[in-house]
């Protein structure tokens, strides 16, 4: 065991090497480590509204990250005494684009006047590949309570649109179609630079530097910097293997509600549950689909393997730029898609029209 | 000051990086210099290996991957192997047997490298990290204990590759290092070009073959300063009487 012999010397020196890196990384952190997936501005902040009253304002989410963002719900407003805020949401901000969600914040009557920083609660689903995970995150909401004469105060119930992604949002996952040539001319560079080092050591070095500089300034400009922290965010237990995501779940079931519901069905509909070979979730997803088809005569079911089918899944959306998202089940007349094993069935129940 | 002893200080510093995301800390839009698996419970930064898969997986051009790669290549080349890396400290740590480089596996690494790539290509799955035994040692067992993990086929799986490289680092010196570690075949492209290196000088040689002895790769510095296969950690220079190996930083080429 001869490494041991230094050890003493070793722990010494980790000390010391500890505290200088804590002090860099202390520095260096905070202006680096936010926005992983979701990001949300306020616009107009503070958000003004008068006691007695509700106000609108509107929340813009845009998504930094590689891969979509389901079923974000602002579920309400905490830290702020006598003013609450309507549960809103939208139901999918794709890949680098923006979504603007208007919510409506009530005060009470006997509210005192100033101003609030509340925390808006934010849930939302995030996706990748086959495990799904639900991001609890909170939102800063600058309030304003004051008596000014109020300008419309109709009121009107929270709406959400999807707006197109802005100039300013990142285009990293859309890179220009010769983006790969690109990065062919900068690798073959480095590989040339490789090969002429033992003779042109000088210039070897050069042109290593310069295909380093280009690569990372265009990587950064093209937001590759936001995309590794998007997936490194994510502690990926399956992509290690070792968990197998949404391999545990037990046998679905129906409650009586549910089965009423689902009796109520009155019109033939045809269903497509997509899956993938290697997708852990998909069997308990084409189970709860064979479910309700024992339930209903009125549902036909298809179960489809995405990556053969992969025109069919292209156009209900269930594979974009050769990513496939499984399990997703797909009303065939409307063209709806509900991804994912989250509350499957009342998601599937509300697909079919008979939610509650 | 010994070069080796400087080092274990810096192998120290690669696995409080490794680990400093017990803070909660989170810094994945950088890459590490190593071998490090990012789902670890307690990494702060993004596996270059596993990164590559996902980009290559969804399609995305990897600029940014590659310029990370590029500037530590040029920063320190395989010296990240040597005096950095977790893994490669778990190698190190293991070296008892410093035997020769067998020269045709130690292509095997580029094989791994290409196969790794092809292969999240084809199945859109992190193939690599599935087998990679250090997400076993640092995602799979720390899992285990955390209550995450189960004892399943892909868990088994990991123990094995882990045994297997566990035993191999015992009887060959830095055997995952020397034919196997992808992310060592990444840096080894720019060991050359790298402003960390070695130098040699024939005229105080006195042919001893002392370095033969003390390399871990199992290379001859003598002749392969700086090839694919050197890690640059300096224990040739250590174990060179009369000087005749040095480690330099700057443009090689340049006389001091």
């Amino acid at each position: 065991m001869r490494w041991l012999d230094g050890f003493g010397v070793r722990v010494r020196r980790i000390a010391g090497i500890a505290v200088a890196f804590a002090v860099v990384v202390v520095a260096g952190v905070g202006g680096w480590a936010q926005d992983a997936i979701l990001a949300f501005r306020v616009a107009d902040a503070p958000v003004t509204v008068s006691p007695g009253r509700r106000a609108e304002f509107v929340v813009r989410v845009e998504n930094v990250s590689l891969f979509d963002a389901d079923d974000v719900e602002f579920e309400g407003l905490r830290d702020a005494v006598g003013l609450s805020v309507l549960p809103a949401g939208v139901s999918l901000v794709r890949p680098f684009e923006t979504a603007a969600v208007t919510l409506a914040v009530v005060a009470e009557a006997e509210v005192e006047e100033g101003d609030v920083i509340g925390g808006l609660d934010v849930v939302y689903t995030y996706c990748i590949g086959d495990l799904c995970y639900q991001i609890v995150d909170r939102v800063d909401l600058p309030l304003r309570v004051s008596v000014l004469p109020e300008r419309t105060s109709e009121i009107r119930e929270p709406t959400s649109e999807a707006v197109p992604a802005q100039a300013t949002s990142t285009p990293g996952a859309r890179p220009f179609p010769w983006a790969w040539g690109g990065f062919a001319v900068l690798g073959g560079a480095l590989v040339a630079a490789a090969l002429v080092s033992r003779r042109f050591p000088r210039a070897a070095v050069t042109m290593a530097v310069a295909v380093c500089s280009c690569a990372l300034a265009w990587g950064i400009l093209t937001g590759g910097h936001r995309q590794a922290q998007a997936i490194g965010a994510v502690l990926c237990t399956s992509c290690v293997g070792i968990e197998t995501a949404g391999g545990h779940e037990p046998d679905p079931e129906l409650n009586d509600r549910q089965r009423q519901a689902l009796a109520g069905l009155s019109s033939p509909i045809e269903l497509l549950v997509f899956y993938a070979p290697w997708c852990h979730a998909c069997p308990y997803a084409e189970r709860v689909a064979d479910l309700f088809a024992s339930l209903s005569p009125w549902l036909s079911i298809r179960h489809v393997n995405a990556e053969q089918e992969s025109g069919l899944a292209e156009t209900y959306g269930v594979a974009r730029g050769g990513r496939i998202v499984v399990p997703a089940v797909v009303r065939v007349d409307r063209g709806d898609v509900v991804f994912g094993v989250d509350r499957l069935i009342e998601r599937l129940l509300d697909l079919l029209g008979v939610g509650s | 000051m010994r070069l080796g002893t400087v080092r274990r200080a810096t192998q120290g510093a690669g696995l409080l990086l490794g680990l400093f995301g017990a803070t909660g800390i989170g810094m994945t839009h950088i890459l590490f210099p190593g071998l490090h698996c990012y789902a670890c419970p307690w990494a702060v930064t993004v596996c270059p290996i596993g990164l590559a898969q996902n980009l290559v997986a969804f399609g995305t051009v990897p600029f940014f991957w590659l310029g990370a790669i590029a500037a530590y290549g040029l920063l320190a080349g395989r010296g990240f192997c040597g005096w950095f890396c977790p893994f490669g400290t778990l190698n190190d740590l293991l070296s008892f047997r410093r035997v020769r480089m067998q020269r045709a596996f130690s292509y095997g690494k580029f094989l791994v490298l290409a196969a790794t790539l092809v292969g999240a290509w084809v199945a859109t799955d992190t193939l690599f990290c599935k087998l990679c035994p250090a997400a076993s040692l640092e995602a799979s067992i720390p899992y285990l204990f955390l209550g995450v993990a189960k004892t399943n086929v892909p868990f088994w799986i990991h123990m094995g590759t882990l045994a297997a490289t566990l035993v191999g680092m015992a009887v060959v010196s830095r055997f995952w290092c020397r034919y196997l570690c992808p992310m060592g075949a990444l840096l080894g492209f720019f060991n050359r070009v790298s402003f960390l290196h070695l130098r040699f000088d024939a005229a105080t040689c006195t042919s001893c073959g002392a370095c033969d002895r003390a390399c871990p790769m199992g290379i001859q510095p003598r002749e392969e300063i700086d090839t694919h296969n050197c890690i640059k950690c300096g224990a040739c220079v250590d174990a060179c009487p009369p000087d005749a190996l040095s480690l330099r930083y700057g443009l090689r080429g340049s006389r001091r």
